[in-house]
């Protein structure tokens, strides 16, 4: 996928360059850990942080997410994409975990029926954070049903049949507008 | 169906299905390869959208991990399965191995047990259907990291977990034959409190269930009869699966 020079949010080394670092910690290299911590925390990080919300939570999530990537190492299969999106992958879907096992302790909590979903907040307010560079723009292609779709689910950690609930969509809709959102998001970041 | 399925590509690669339709969307992508390049290239794109939301992390997290790491050994790469002259793998056997309608019911209780994580196969209790999502699909997820833990009877259990199906199986094909009256049994331990997961009519079948809560401690007893309430012995093995 090509790179776009100066609409990169995080000023590291290419991706290419990542894949590298990988490969030397699935040998064990230690010096490459500790450089692709520097290349990619905050990334990681950030995407914690902006799905748990919690910045205590969200340090906790980004170990998990590192201590995995350093055991799974030898694992990854770069023809399977970018080492980069591995690790934001694990990001996203240890973050969305955390997220949910506090949302069902919270509703243990409050002794609810565990299949009521309670949500504390409109559409609206989680569309608000600023995007950046090319992925703002390419956001800016979808349509609003898309995008708010994709960012529901992504940011905040809900599930499709949530994101139809909180939207008052059906179910196959929402489905169907996650995946072409995406698909849209996709071929706008490759023409970029 | 395999169109209905096909399309929860964008709902997978943005982690928005249950762990149920997660599980039925994997068995489907399997046999996919189109999928497989779509959710791929989805995450991919999913994953630029994340990273457009860096963020410095505090500065003392960088010790903290790196110490964290350097306590945690790596696992080894995958090898080709059809290596002449391996032992037959979980696989080979997997012709074999069934649910029985006990144990999903018994792994059910894990779902309580560990607040609400679902198995994925909870509605399909026919010990005849073919249940591809079992013991083998654990242990074969392409983010499966697995253990082997010996018993204190002179036996072997693996045990693997899978981030992405949310289960955990064990495969306990090596734990030494019981005499008639007596069975393993699986317990969930949290904060001391012990529920039963499983009785292995078959210890040859394996187990599987819903991933525990980090903490949750999974043991295995010897118990006499058809199982207990609560252990009657003291465990055989155990093992924290989200440590595995």
């Amino acid at each position: 996928m090509p790179e776009t020079p100066g609409l990169r949010l995080v000023p590291s080394a290419g991706g290419a360059d990542i894949d590298v670092l990988l490969g030397r910690v699935a040998r064990g290299d230690n010096h490459a850990f500790d450089a692709l911590y520097d290349q990619v925390s905050s990334a990681v990080y950030g995407l914690a942080r902006r799905v748990v919300r919690d910045p205590a939570r969200a340090e906790d999530v980004t170990q998990e997410v590192f201590l995995e990537v350093w055991r799974k190492a030898a694992r990854y299969d770069i023809n399977l994409g970018r080492a980069k999106t591995w690790i934001m992958t694990i990001t996203h879907r240890r973050a969305v975990d955390a997220v949910r096992r506090s949302e069902s302790q919270k509703r243990q909590d409050l002794r609810t029926a565990p299949d009521e979903v309670v949500h504390d907040q409109p559409a609206d307010a989680v569309i608000k954070a600023e995007e950046h560079g090319a992925v703002r723009e390419c956001l800016g292609t979808l349509t609003d049903l898309q995008v708010e779709s994709v960012r529901l689910a992504y940011f905040n950690g809900y599930t499709y049949a949530e994101v139809a609930s909180l939207l008052d969509k059906p179910l196959p809709t929402i489905k169907t507008r996650m995946r072409d959102g995406l698909i849209r998001l996709r071929d706008c970041l490759e023409g970029a | 169906m395999t169109i209905d399925l096909h399309t929860l590509s964008g709902a997978y690669a943005l982690n928005a299905l249950s762990a149920d339709e997660a599980a039925e969307f994997l068995e489907h992508y399997d046999n996919c390869p189109s999928c497989q390049q779509e959710v791929r290239e989805l995450q991919d794109a999913a994953a630029k959208m994340g990273e457009s939301e860096a963020m410095q992390p505090p500065a003392h997290l960088k010790a903290r991990v790196m110490s964290a790491a350097d306590k945690q050994p790596q696992l080894p790469p995958r090898v080709a399965q059809s290596t002449p002259g391996e032992a037959p793998s979980v696989a080979e056997v997997d012709g074999r191995r069934r649910w029985s309608p006990r144990i999903l019911a018994a792994a059910a209780v894990v779902l309580i047990a560990v607040g609400g994580i679902g198995i994925a196969n909870q509605g399909n209790q026919e010990p005849d259907s073919n249940l591809a999502i079992g013991v083998t699909r654990v242990f074969e997820a392409q983010d499966a990291s697995t253990a082997t833990k010996t018993t204190r009877n002179g036996g072997k259990v693996e045990v693997a977990t899978s981030p992405s199906l949310n289960k955990m199986a064990v495969d306990t094909d090596a734990l030494p034959e019981l005499g008639d009256d007596e069975v393993y049994q699986l317990w969930a331990i949290s904060d001391d409190v012990y529920e039963s997961a499983a009785v292995l009519d078959d210890p040859k079948q394996g187990a599987a269930m819903a991933m525990p809560s980090e903490g949750v401690e999974v043991a295995i007893t010897i118990e006499p009869g058809d199982g207990s309430e609560q252990p009657t012995t003291d465990p055989i093995m155990s093992v924290v699966p989200s440590e595995v």
